[in-house]
């Protein structure tokens, strides 16, 4: 559970203390317990629930409308450039 | 040992909307950096997106002109990775539940008809750009103009053997989507995108080889090149004992190579859930059927029309409507004169050639579709040569002058006086005696000559029925 566990913390790029590990491994395999239990249930003719509440399509119509501060959003990152965001170098090219 | 390639393709294509998928920012190509960006689009806390109706009419067109199943309920998932072009930590896409199912394409390669599988067509959102090279050793840089601009993914059942095949399929893909208007299917620009899945297997197996992915293939040549590349790769390592390893590569065009390319994200692991922002997207038969009825006339159909409205062979008909502008360039043409072999003849001839040599489409071109149509008639009303026809072509091309000013112009009118044209012939026989004796002695092959001679004399203008006639006369 523990390996789970520490995959999925990588992922989500977290990162924790040994003992909230500890509490969140124990925490995590109650939920799987509780998983385990309702996977007995038949469900074979029950649609799975993407959403919990029973409401459809949402729309905007297809206009373009500037935002009113865009300069403000990159003025907020942790760091910019030239108007342009500044990352750590990446580089896909092997 | 011999192997058979099995490909399948991933295009996407950007819609053609003014806004994002998501939020009301523009498109538009070409924006200075980070200035179509808003609290939706790059990620703020709190911001909720919301669809573009637009967007799902464009990708049921899509699904619709690739005769797929347009499911009712689709919905909105999200595929988590964390990279820079993506502020969300997230790309909404549709994974489990895709709006587009089971179509296909038939497509014709070395006069076999194949037909290929359309596994599924979802919609979902574009990253941004980053840039490696703004001058800073360790950083990139990111523009999120591009971000949440909405795409199509369609993929290809492993259908495909060759990378000819490969080509054809994604040539016609990119006409069918610029006939509907749903994608400008600018190549250059990023608008269509294609990857590539190849593997190999033993003649005759069953089973699939482990496949790479091809990533970065923005031309239909560099498609044919990075998969002919790639099945050569394979057939080595096969052949040397080893084993192909399923990754991700890049075609690079300039070492004609395939790289390897590291991975986005360890494993693969996309945690794809239900985007709880987004409600499910239902569209009922009413909604399919009023798009149906907007679906414009596809190639294929227009090319069958071309056989049965304007008698052309069905080739022809073929060339003209691979390409929606210049189809409706060759309908300009007859309106101005009705005669489609003539007017189809130009085009596939000297048209397309000229467009081939200076790297041109239709679209850019001075030259109008009733100038040419004009050209042509003058032709066939004896006004002009065919010869003559080719100069005013060229010079329409150029400078997209009316036919008939460049006639005046440059005194290109066909002369069909017949005592104007004696006068020449007369001159040209009292000089040729020598040749005049050869043809009297039987070398009747000389004729040629005399009527080069003529309309060398008169320019290329005398006609050359009234030419062939008179000397006829003279020298019998």
């Amino acid at each position: 559970m523990k390996k789970v566990l520490e995959k999925m913390i990588r992922l989500a790029r977290l990162k924790l203390p040994e003992e909230e590990m500890n509490r969140l491994t124990k925490k995590t395999e109650h939920v799987l317990e509780y998983i385990e239990r309702l996977k007995e249930l038949n469900t074979d003719d029950i649609e799975p629930t993407s959403h919990a509440i029973e409401v459809v399509n949402a729309f905007r119509e297809d206009a373009a409308t500037p935002f009113s501060n865009p300069k403000k959003i990159v003025e907020i990152a942790p760091k910019s450039f030239e108007n342009l965001f500044e990352v750590p170098r990446v580089i896909d090219e092997g | 040992m011999k192997y058979e390639a099995v490909i399948g393709l991933e295009v996407h294509a950007q819609l053609a909307t003014k806004s994002k998928l998501f939020c009301p920012c523009s498109t538009a190509f070409g924006a200075k950096p980070n200035t179509n960006i808003c609290p939706v689009c790059s990620g703020q806390a709190g911001a909720l997106p919301v669809l573009n109706k637009m967007a799902v009419e464009m990708a049921v067109k899509s699904g619709l002109a690739l005769g797929c199943t347009i499911q009712e309920k689709s919905i909105f998932a999200r595929k988590n990775y964390f990279y820079p072009d993506l502020p969300k930590g997230y790309q909404i896409s549709q994974y489990e539940k895709p709006l587009c199912l089971n179509g296909h394409l038939d497509i014709v390669t070395d006069g076999k008809l194949k037909r290929v599988h359309i596994q599924r067509i979802h919609m979902e959102e574009d990253a941004g750009k980053l840039l490696h090279e703004t001058g800073h050793e360790n950083f990139s840089h990111v523009d999120l103009n591009r971000c949440s601009t909405p795409l199509i993914e369609i993929v290809s059942g492993p259908d495909l053997s060759t990378p000819q095949e490969a080509a054809d399929t994604y040539r016609k893909l990119r006409n069918i989507l610029v006939y509907l208007e749903v994608c400008d299917g600018n190549m250059q620009e990023g608008n269509l995108r294609c990857d590539a899945n190849v593997s190999l297997r033993p003649i005759g197996a069953k089973a699939f080889g482990t496949r790479s992915e091809i990533k970065n293939v923005n031309s239909f040549k560099f498609l044919e090149n990075a998969i002919a590349y790639e099945i050569k790769r394979q057939a080595e390592i096969l052949d040397g004992g080893g084993k192909v390893v399923q990754e991700t590569r890049l075609w690079n065009q300039a070492k004609q190579m395939t790289t390897s390319m590291r991975s986005k994200e360890e494993a693969h692991d996309y945690r794809y859930f239900p985007d709880p922002d987004l409600l499910p997207l239902v569209v009922d038969t009413l909604w399919i059927e009023k798009i149906k009825s907007s679906l414009p006339e596809l190639p294929e159909a227009k090319a069958e029309r071309f056989v049965s409205d304007y008698g052309l062979p069905e080739q022809d008909a073929q060339v003209l409507t691979a390409e929606k502008p210049m189809a409706h360039y060759f309908e300009e043409c007859i309106v101005g004169f009705n005669a489609p072999k003539k007017i189809a003849n130009w085009i596939m001839a000297e048209l397309m050639r000229e467009l081939k040599s200076r790297e041109l489409d239709i679209t850019q071109i001075k030259m109008k579709p009733n100038q040419l149509a004009h050209m042509v008639a003058l032709i066939e009303n004896g006004t002009i040569s065919g010869a003559i026809g080719k100069t005013i072509f060229m010079e329409m091309l150029n400078s997209g002058t009316d036919p008939d000013k460049i006639i005046e112009a440059k005194g290109l009118k066909q002369v069909t006086d017949t005592s104007t044209i004696e006068i020449v012939i007369d001159k040209i026989i009292a000089k040729e005696t020598e040749n005049v004796q050869r043809y009297k002695s039987g070398k009747t092959n000389v004729f040629g000559f005399f009527v080069g001679a003529v309309m060398k004399e008169m320019g290329g203008k005398a006609n050359p029925k009234i030419v062939n006639e008179i000397l006829r006369k003279k020298l019998n």
